[in-house]
């Protein structure tokens, strides 16, 4: 097994707070986009802010899946610096790290009736929050309606609308480079009109 | 920082506690109103005082934080007293007793009379998170009717009220509906702030030590108060006014003065009382 050359936080314990702050503003407010404000190096295949926040929230408490196309050095990173562990089942992943183009959100967990807080949580990279189709999200954390065109495509739009089943569902953060938008299962997706 | 107490992780609790209690509390804001369980630590004081407050606290505040403590919505009582310098010995944060200069309010059972903002974070002490509890003993049969919505015995409960008293009765810990879909005890705030907790711009976060659980409410929530048609919900009011600042806007408490029914009503939010007071002079 390979091991990681590439440090993690910084500074272990602001770093890790200033991140949760920006994924609870995150959920909280769905639609704002959040920066994270923590610098790191991460490994190849991960953006800044999606490392910071796998740090953050991942420990040896976490089952976390990972495609299997993505570079060996993205598991060594992860696995040095927070202890999770990896499975092979989607289903019973508690975490999920993607790219925009290999989401399939009902390959993963939605928690139970009883239980809906163990689902999975999906941390998406995408390339930025402007290209993608418009969608309107209303719901919890919205005060009228919020407009955003993350670069996701419009299946992963209806996949959403199919998929969730509120309070059971997949609570999402997207990530670019530097910022956070997260999505939690209680939003209402609307995709605007014409869908290519 | 060199104030700072040596020998403690910031904030006191270690990493690995924050973590799970950070998870829980965004898994907490995705579905709001319902109670996730976690590992609640042991803190340096008693179960009852506050503890799940401060960890969900602890698991939140950063160095930037303007940290504000009230006990029954004073700054000066024992509770808050300890509370806050507790995290200014273990945080180095800056504290206030203003409502709008903090970022993160840990409250006792009241929430401020000062409209709160958005980028606020409210975290509520919470002695009994269950809101069917008293109806209903088992956990697992309390967890199964929240899984089905399952909420008539506690309409039936709120009935015999009305029955008995002519009126909804319970004055405090005032049953909530959260988005639509969760029964919520709002931990035992006066039903006079119920309204509050409706769309506020703030972050709530509920934590509950003893019993180890945490729940939320995400900003522009509808959280509404159990009532009947024939029955709406209303809150107190007073037919007095606050003897410091005159107000007949917030919630009175009513104090013994002597031993001979002397008393007199003042406003239980302390920063609201003296920044009226100043205004007026």
């Amino acid at each position: 097994m390979q091991t990681t050359q590439l440090p993690g936080f910084r500074y272990p314990v602001y770093d890790a707070q200033k991140t949760f702050r920006a994924l609870l503003d995150a959920i909280a407010r769905p639609g704002t986009l959040y920066p994270i404000p923590a610098k790191l190096q991460p490994p190849a295949g991960l953006t800044p802010a999606c490392a910071l926040a796998s740090l953050t929230l991942l420990d040896l408490e976490t089952r976390v899946w990972l495609p299997p196309d993505w570079p060996a050095e993205v598991e060594a990173w992860l696995r040095f610096h927070t202890g999770c562990s990896f499975v092979a089942e989607t289903k019973s992943a508690d975490f999920a790290l993607l790219n925009a183009n290999q989401v399939q959100l009902n390959a993963f967990s939605r928690g139970t009736t009883t239980d809906p807080e163990t689902s999975a949580t999906l941390l998406i990279q995408v390339a930025d929050f402007s290209s993608g189709p418009k969608v309107e999200l209303r719901g919890p954390g919205i005060q009228t309606r919020e407009e955003i065109r993350p670069a996701i495509s419009a299946q992963f739009w209806q996949q959403w609308q199919r998929y969730q089943d509120y309070p059971l569902g997949i609570d999402v953060f997207l990530f670019t480079a530097d910022g956070v938008l997260g999505l939690p299962r209680s939003v209402n997706v609307e995709l605007a009109q014409e869908v290519r | 920082m060199t104030s700072l107490t040596q020998n403690f992780n910031f904030a006191y609790l270690d990493e690995q506690t924050k973590r799970t209690i950070r998870r829980t509390l965004l898994k907490a804001i995705a579905i709001p109103g319902h109670q996730i369980p976690f590992g609640s630590r042991e803190m340096p004081l008693s179960y009852g005082w506050g503890t799940g407050g401060m960890q969900v606290t602890a698991a939140v505040i950063g160095q930037d934080d303007v940290f504000k403590v009230i006990d029954q919505g004073a700054d000066d009582t024992t509770n808050a007293v300890n509370i806050r310098r507790f995290f200014e010995k273990v945080c180095g944060v800056e504290t206030t007793e203003s409502t709008s200069a903090a970022t993160l309010i840990q409250t006792r059972h009241r929430i401020p009379e000062t409209p709160l903002q958005e980028g606020q974070i409210m975290v509520y002490q919470v002695p009994i998170p269950e809101p069917l509890r008293w109806l209903e003993p088992s956990e697992v049969e309390t967890r199964k009717m929240h899984a089905l919505s399952e909420y008539g015995p506690m309409y039936v409960r709120l009935y015999e009220d009305i029955t008995q008293f002519g009126q909804i009765a319970t004055a405090y810990d005032y049953p909530v509906m959260v988005n639509q879909r969760y029964l919520m005890r709002p931990s035992p705030i006066p039903r006079f702030d119920n309204p509050k907790l409706n769309m506020s711009p703030a972050i709530q976060l509920f934590g509950a030590g003893r019993e180890k659980r945490i729940y939320a409410v995400p900003p522009y929530t509808e959280v509404k108060s159990l009532d009947f048609e024939d029955y709406p919900f209303q809150v107190e009011t007073w037919d007095k006014a606050c003897e410091f600042c005159g107000s007949t806007e917030s919630y009175l408490d009513e104090v013994v003065t002597d031993n001979d029914g002397g008393r007199l009503w003042i406003c239980s939010d302390t920063d609201f009382c003296r920044s009226r007071g100043k205004r007026e002079e």
